[in-house]
């Protein structure tokens, strides 16, 4: 309950929370606002930025609206990065605690499928996957989530081998509570802050994948994209970089958020411990 | 009651601890009566918690034996040690190091009634009341959460958690070492008070002499993983056996009550001899 | 009679929260003559280690401190002043090893050349009884026990030949054994070098052992000062009393229920009004809602408004 105070004293978090809120709105939001396709022609080719009040940002090529589909964009970059998180986080904290609170053979399997994924370069792995799924949102999010939670699974496994010799710990097996509940109900939670600060890691991370794929082409073709919007203005590079530079700002402003409000979560969790 | 509730049989086991071989336990042998308390003590290092820990099962040891109200305790495992752990619980020294930090002291007497599906009443909240007045806490600290109670408070939960499973035996070790003085004799008094309403049986770990003395009538005192001496607790201290259990005693701090100078002012008190 | 070495005139100190300051110390006064030894006890909380600091003059800097500590003549800390402290890691460097932290102390305190503080270090570990002195000098915190790091702080602290040590519960976190042998060692070598010392425990029983007066706090009040023969023998205030009738004796197995004290210790944020003991005393009436003036003299009285009554009222 202490947590929000303490968050809010933080600016950093602060900062980092109202971008996010504000990407987060104008994601929900983009269907009301731009109804319709936002691959829709709507006006002439190429409108410059800040001449037309109905195109705030102007036109593509084709004549779309690029503030719309900014908008529409924020909807497949926070997706993939949420869904990145749960994937990476959850498989990453389920396979550490198996591997920490098991121990022996479990432990040392577990540990070196892990390192195996951890030699694979994890665009790499990102681009075979979504060439060899097809290029969908899924593809994405499964990929990065592949290439993303060998470092949850570390984290959690140090957690809750330091975790595991706890009294609680030992508490818990004397009042015969199955070894599973212990595993995942008073030794994850507890091992579960330190490895939520990796968060802001792996959502930036995924936001950015998702985008150089779709800037290779391997992004979801039905969907708008920022990466994608930035690929598209790269062949007018010269006569309108704004077609690359606003979706590109975008990102750089969204991971910017993910980072401080990551920063900020992670101090205020760490100082929670050992109050009085 | 012929029969020990609990007999431990030349249990042995050696650590490994970084190349080193330590040998914690070298062939240590205990009987305990139903409804008995049984005091084990020794300096630091002598293997007083990992008797504790053999016993409770959650170190396993090299070689010896445990029979648990005569039925062989080591060979349990999976399932029927998860039931049968029920019947053989423990308190810890360091009261907060001992709860799960984010449950409340509601969910850590649920608990115990869950798994053995003990709550006597239909609701677990009654019965999560219950214990909680069976060690004189109020109701209202079911919500709170472990550090927020001082320690005596949280030893008292610890003792509520072990009663829930209506055990035949509680392991305490050093269950009053971390508690200030002045709540240190009412948590001994709430033990005692257990015992007499219960019958439970406690196998005290301590190296206070005093509180052993206080509490267990019989005691066994281990140095460097064997039992070097056991017998009569009053005996022991009296006239004892062995160079450790010399050693402790001498080593009990004792109140030094010198004849008081004559006060500047008259005391009250100074009728009350200590 | 001679100045006494050490003077606390209303000592206090607060510590600022962010909800509320706590009060952990006020209105402690008493002398420290030239050679005396002085326990302070208390449980924990009460402000025995801030009294302890604010005599070394080692308050954390986010501590309000009032009141006055007076010396006979200056003195430097770590020079004139040992401190010990419950856990030797707090002194003791990992990675240096510990003839040399001897040693530094005596290269910076003594004006010695390296190899005569060495050689004086080695001796002072021998003083300490570690044994084969030269040999432990050597050796890193980590590869002493827990009395051996003890030993090797108290070497520390003394090294300079200091006027007054200051023992934090130095032997708190020891067993029984290892904390008698520690205690007897203090004791001796104050007494050698008439050091004045000043032993801080919550264990009246040790106090009585080591010290010549002893200091009573509880919740941050210096409730209970004087003679160590007479607080023990004839304790004025509830709270002395009741932790001198609630020690346990080797000698009987006493009866239940044992003498106890009723409640905790207060909550440090919201302590009760007047006498922070009135909660849980058994003879507090209504005038324990005022703060208790201290009765007697410097170091050897009570603070408690029944104790002028005739203390059982
Ligand atoms: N998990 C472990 N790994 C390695 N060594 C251990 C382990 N547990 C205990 N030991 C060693 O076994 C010996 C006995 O330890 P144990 O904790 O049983 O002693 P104790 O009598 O409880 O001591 P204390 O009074 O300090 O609690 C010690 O030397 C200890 O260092
Ligand atoms: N650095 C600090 N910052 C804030 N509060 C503090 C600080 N040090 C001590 N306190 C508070 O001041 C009060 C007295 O603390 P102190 O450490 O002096 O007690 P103590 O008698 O030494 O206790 P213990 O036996 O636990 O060491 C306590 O309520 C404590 O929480
Ligand atoms: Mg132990
Ligand atoms: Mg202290």
């Amino acid at each position: 309950m202490t947590r929000f105070p303490r968050l809010w004293r933080s600016p950093e978090a602060v900062i980092g929370l109202a971008i996010l809120l504000t990407i987060a709105a104008i994601a929900l939001l983009a269907p009301f606002i731009y109804p319709g396709d936002p691959h829709a022609i709507v006006a002439r080719p190429l409108i410059a930025p800040l001449v037309d009040p109905a195109h705030p940002f102007g036109t593509d090529r084709l004549g779309r609206d690029l503030a719309a589909e900014l908008a529409h964009g924020a909807r497949a970059s926070l997706l993939v990065g949420l869904g990145a998180m749960v994937g990476a986080i959850g498989l990453g904290a389920g396979i550490g605690t198996l591997a920490g609170f098991a121990g022996g053979v479990i432990d040392e399997v577990l540990m070196r499928i892990t390192e195996a994924f951890q030699t694979v370069p994890g665009f790499l792995l990102s681009l075979a996957l979504v060439s060899a799924m097809g290029p969908s949102l899924g593809a994405v999010v499964l990929a990065v989530t592949l290439s993303a939670w060998t470092g949850p699974a570390r984290l959690t496994r140090a957690q809750v081998l330091s975790i595991r010799e706890r009294d609680y710990v030992a508490a818990a097996r004397v009042i015969g509570m199955h070894p599973l509940r212990i595993a995942f109900g008073e030794v994850l939670p507890n091992a579960l802050p330190v490895v939520l600060s990796l968060t802001a890691v792996i959502v930036a991370g995924a936001i950015l994948t998702e985008a150089a794929l779709s800037f290779l082409g391997l992004g979801d073709p039905n969907r708008v994209t920022w990466g994608g919007m930035i690929a598209e203005g790269r062949a007018v590079l010269r006569s309108a970089p704004h077609l690359s530079i606003v979706p590109g700002l975008a990102l750089v402003t969204t991971v910017l958020g993910v980072y401080l409000a990551g920063e900020g979560l992670t101090e205020a969790n760490s100082g929670r411990k050992g109050q009085p | 009651m012929s029969e020990p509730l609990l007999q431990v049989d030349d249990l042995h086991k050696t650590f490994d601890r970084g190349g080193r071989r330590v040998r914690a336990l070298a062939g240590v042998s205990l009987d305990l009566a139903r409804g008995e308390t049984l005091a084990v003590v020794g300096a630091s290092g002598g293997g007083k918690s990992t008797l504790a820990r053999v016993i409770l099962r959650l170190v396993e040891p090299d070689r010896g034996r445990v029979l648990f109200s005569g039925r062989d305790w080591l060979g349990l495992g999976g399932a029927a040690l998860r039931r049968e752990r029920r019947r053989l619980q423990m308190v810890f020294q360091d009261p907060l190091a001992a709860f799960n930090p984010r449950a409340t002291i509601g969910q850590i007497l649920t608990d115990p009634l869950a798994i053995h599906r003990l709550a006597a009443t239909a609701d677990p909240a009654d019965a999560v009341v219950g214990l909680l007045a069976r060690v004189g806490l109020s109701a209202d600290l079911a919500a709170r959460l472990p550090h927020e109670l001082s320690g005596g408070q949280r030893q008292r939960v610890a003792i509520a958690r072990a009663l829930a499973c209506e055990p035949d035996l509680i392991v305490l070790d050093e269950p009053v070492s971390a508690l200030d003085v002045s709540v240190r004799a009412q948590i001994l008094n709430l033990l005692h008070r257990v015992q007499v309403e219960t019958g439970v049986a406690y196998l005290l770990i301590s190296h206070d002499l005093a509180v052993v003395r206080a509490m267990a009538p019989r005691l066994a005192v281990i140095d460097q993983g064997t039992i070097v001496e056991a017998g009569a607790t009053a005996t022991i201290l009296t006239s004892p056996g062995s160079l450790a259990a010399q050693a402790l005693i001498d080593a009990t701090p004792r109140l030094i009550v010198s004849p008081p100078a004559p006060p500047a002012t008259p005391t009250p008190d100074g009728e009350r001899k200590p | 009679m001679t100045a006494p070495l050490l003077t606390l005139a209303a000592v206090g100190a607060t510590y600022p929260h962010d909800d509320g300051a706590v009060d952990a110390l006020a209105d402690v006064s008493f002398d420290l003559a030239e050679g005396e030894r002085i326990a302070v006890i208390g449980e924990s909380g009460s402000g025995k280690s801030t009294l302890a600091l604010a005599i070394a003059g080692l308050l954390p800097s986010t501590a309000v401190s009032v009141g006055r500590i007076g010396w006979r003549r200056p003195m430097v800390g770590g020079r004139d002043i040992g401190f010990v402290f419950q856990d030797p890691g707090a002194s003791l460097d990992p990675v240096m090893n510990i003839g040399d932290q001897v040693a530094e102390v005596r290269v910076r305190h003594c004006g010695e050349g390296l190899r005569a503080a060495r050689r004086a270090a080695i001796d002072l570990l021998d003083r300490v009884r570690l044994p084969q002195p030269s040999r432990l000098a050597r050796a890193y915190p980590h590869e002493l026990s827990g009395g051996q790091r003890q030993r090797a702080a108290l070497a520390m602290a003394i090294a300079a030949g200091p006027r007054l040590l200051i023992a934090d519960e130095a032997t708190s976190a020891l067993d029984t054994v290892v904390q008698a042998e520690i205690v007897a060692l203090i004791g001796e070598l104050v007494r050698a070098a008439s050091m004045a010392l000043v032993f801080v425990t919550h264990d009246i029983a040790l106090a009585s052992q080591i010290s010549d007066r002893i200091v009573v706090l509880y919740a941050g009040r210096m409730v209970e000062a004087g003679p160590a023969a007479r607080v023990v023998g004839a304790p004025r205030h509830p709270y002395t009393q009741a932790l001198i009738a609630g020690h346990l004796d080797l000698s009987r197995a006493p009866a239940f229920p044992l003498p106890a004290i009723a409640g905790a210790p207060p909550d440090p944020f919201d302590p009760p009004r007047g006498c922070r003991f009135a909660p849980r005393c058994s003879h507090a009436f209504s005038a324990c809602l005022d703060e208790p003036a201290w009765s007697g003299g410097i170091g050897d009285g009570v603070r408690c408004v029944g104790f002028p009554l005739g203390g059982e009222p």
